[in-house]
């Protein structure tokens, strides 16, 4: 049974069709990618395995478990991380406390969760700025710390929403190196990620989103190749007169 | 490696221990001037009141517009304790931080589990403190307008009553100790973490882990629980109590005021901003002596250019506040 399985998830805003009748897996200690022009129903899509939306139809299973009534919260305690493309630190904590609100999903003492944030931020390299308010940071930093509060959670699955968007070639490559480290670990991904040579050098498979629909679902190279991708990407082909 | 969580904390908790520490030893100085201990027991009051509110409001961010719901009701209920049923106002402010803390929950309840936030919580706390007013206004049994007094028996500590004014200044100087003391706990506890978190996000504070609805239950109920208790206080202190006093949208106005302009979010802002408040009352007040009406005007005025100039308060200008800093990192 794959770790996560999302099987004929729909949403609807209104008129809007945002996510129709996508279904996919995500196997354990898998690096998924999800991709899609502007619009495609990604972050939507995020937001419905997290528990921000409720689905219009569709079941969503973490583990085998039925997770689509769940509150955010207790997705998260089930293993559920997420991060956010609009990066939003918590402006009256620390960096070292941003980190420690989500470790203190695993522990209930200051104590314990100082511990978990502290290693986690040498870990993804914001350990000299642990006391710096969190608003001081940077762009680059504060993507960092996004990654950072969610891996603090102990997720069992993480996903990522256009993490290295943004970032310099450099950070790129740091992120990199972080995320392959991640599923080392024993952590399963899903990557929303614009970056394409991320996408290409990281993911074992790709799904493709386009319109709320799932297009391709393959090997980064497969998808590639893909007609309806290629047509999502580049526009279908106009005659002019 | 030993990790420091938080460099303001350890400046805070020594500035907090020095301020409680001279206006414990100032007490015998006040009392030689029966205007000084009553000035100096008035801010007490509102930077203990100001600090049950910046549980809520000031970690949480849940603006509350109508603290007066519970500490008017705090008031009546040790009031009414007393006076009806001879109930002594010490086991009466319990009871009355206790009903306060279930009209919380109540509000909470009306209000986190529709979504209200911002401004529509706002709102909706004024308007049960209003509700409230309108209610005690128009209830005989408890002397509707004219409201309650409280009988005379002399200096019995047992009944919370004092002739000399000293008492009630260790009082309120003990109800601020226990209320900072809270403060500085819940800056450590999963809560206050979750309660700092939900007041720049409340969604990724909810991915994270946080349940954001008991969260705003907890900080409601200690809220109002401390404030109810301030309710009693004031009862207990002035022997006499009214709908439109201790129900008005001015005491709430005068509650969370001190936490805006001292710093919303800190433990020692409260207080520094209810000495500001107090004093400049009292000396606009003085000032203009004669010209009704202009002391207020002064005070507004202030008031405006304080929260346009200073958005995180005094202790923003200290650095010990958010974002103090940013522009020297």
């Amino acid at each position: 049974m794959a770790f996560l399985v999302v099987e004929g998830v729909r949403k609807r805003f209104g008129g809007l069709v945002a996510v129709d009748d996508v279904s996919f897996e995500v196997a354990a200690g898998e690096i998924v990618g999800l991709i899609g022009p502007n619009g495609a129903g990604k972050t939507t899509l995020f937001n419905l395995i997290s528990g921000l939306y409720r689905p219009d139809g569709g079941r969503i299973l973490l583990d085998g478990r039925r997770i689509d009534g769940l509150p955010p919260y207790e997705r998260c305690r089930l293993g559920l991380g997420r991060t956010f493309q609009i990066v939003q630190p918590f402006a009256d904590l620390t960096t070292l406390q941003n980190v420690m609100l989500g470790a203190f999903n695993q522990v209930r003492s200051e104590a314990q969760a100082a511990r978990i944030g502290w290693d986690i931020l040498v870990r993804v390299g914001l350990a000299d700025k642990a006391d710096w308010p969190a608003a001081w940071l940077t762009l680059g930093d504060r993507k960092r710390l996004e990654v950072a509060r969610a891996l603090a959670t102990g997720p069992r699955l993480l996903m990522l929403d256009e993490v290295m968007a943004g970032l310099t070639p450099r950070e790129v490559d740091d992120t990199l190196v972080l995320l392959r480290e991640l599923r080392d670990s024993g952590i399963t991904l899903l990557v929303i990620e614009h970056v394409m040579r991320a996408v290409m050098s990281l993911c074992d498979r790709v799904v493709v989103l386009h319109h709320g629909q799932k297009i391709a679902d393959g090997t980064p190279v497969e998808v590639a190749s893909f007609p309806q991708v290629i047509e999502a990407y580049l526009g279908e082909e106009t005659e002019i007169a | 490696m030993k990790v420091e969580v938080d460099p303001r904390r350890r400046p805070t908790i020594i500035g907090l221990l020095v301020i409680l520490a001279i206006l414990a030893a100032a007490g015998p100085f006040l009392a030689s001037n029966r205007y000084a201990i009553q000035v100096a027991t008035l801010i007490l009051l509102f930077a203990y009141l100001a600090s049950g509110w910046n549980i809520l409001s000031g970690y949480g961010g849940q603006f509350s517009f109508g603290h007066a719901a519970f500490f008017g009701l705090g008031a009546y209920t040790s009031t009414i304790l007393f006076v009806k049923f001879g109930v002594s106002p010490w086991v009466g402010m319990l009871a009355a931080g206790l009903v306060s803390a279930l009209l919380g929950l109540f509000i909470g309840l009306a209000c986190f589990r529709s979504g209200l936030r911002g401004a529509y919580f706002a709102l909706a706390t004024l308007a049960f403190a209003e509700i409230l007013r309108v209610i005690f206004v128009n209830w005989d049994w408890v002397g509707r307008s004219q409201g309650l007094l409280i009988q005379l028996v002399g200096d019995e500590p047992l009944l919370f009553q004092f002739t000399a004014r000293l008492p009630y200044y260790y009082i309120a100087l003990a109800l601020l100790a226990l209320v900072s003391g809270v403060a500085l706990l819940l800056e450590r506890l999963k809560l206050g973490y979750e309660l700092r978190a939900i007041k720049s996000n409340e969604v990724a504070a909810a991915v994270l882990g946080v349940d954001v609805f008991r969260a705003k239950m907890w900080a409601m109920g200690l809220s109002a629980f401390f404030t109810g208790i301030g309710g009693t206080f004031y009862a207990q202190y002035l022997y006499y109590i009214e709908p439109f006093q201790v129900f008005g949208v001015g005491m709430s106005v005068d509650i969370l005021l001190p936490a805006i302009i001292g710093g919303a979010g800190t433990v020692i802002g409260p207080i520094i901003g209810a000495a500001i408040l107090v004093l400049l009352g009292e000396g606009t007040r003085t000032f203009f002596r004669g010209f009704a009406g202009a002391d207020l005007m002064v005070f507004g005025v202030i008031l405006v250019l304080v929260i346009l100039f200073m958005p995180y308060g005094v202790m923003g200008l200290l650095g010990s506040a958010p974002k103090a800093k940013k522009e020297s990192a």
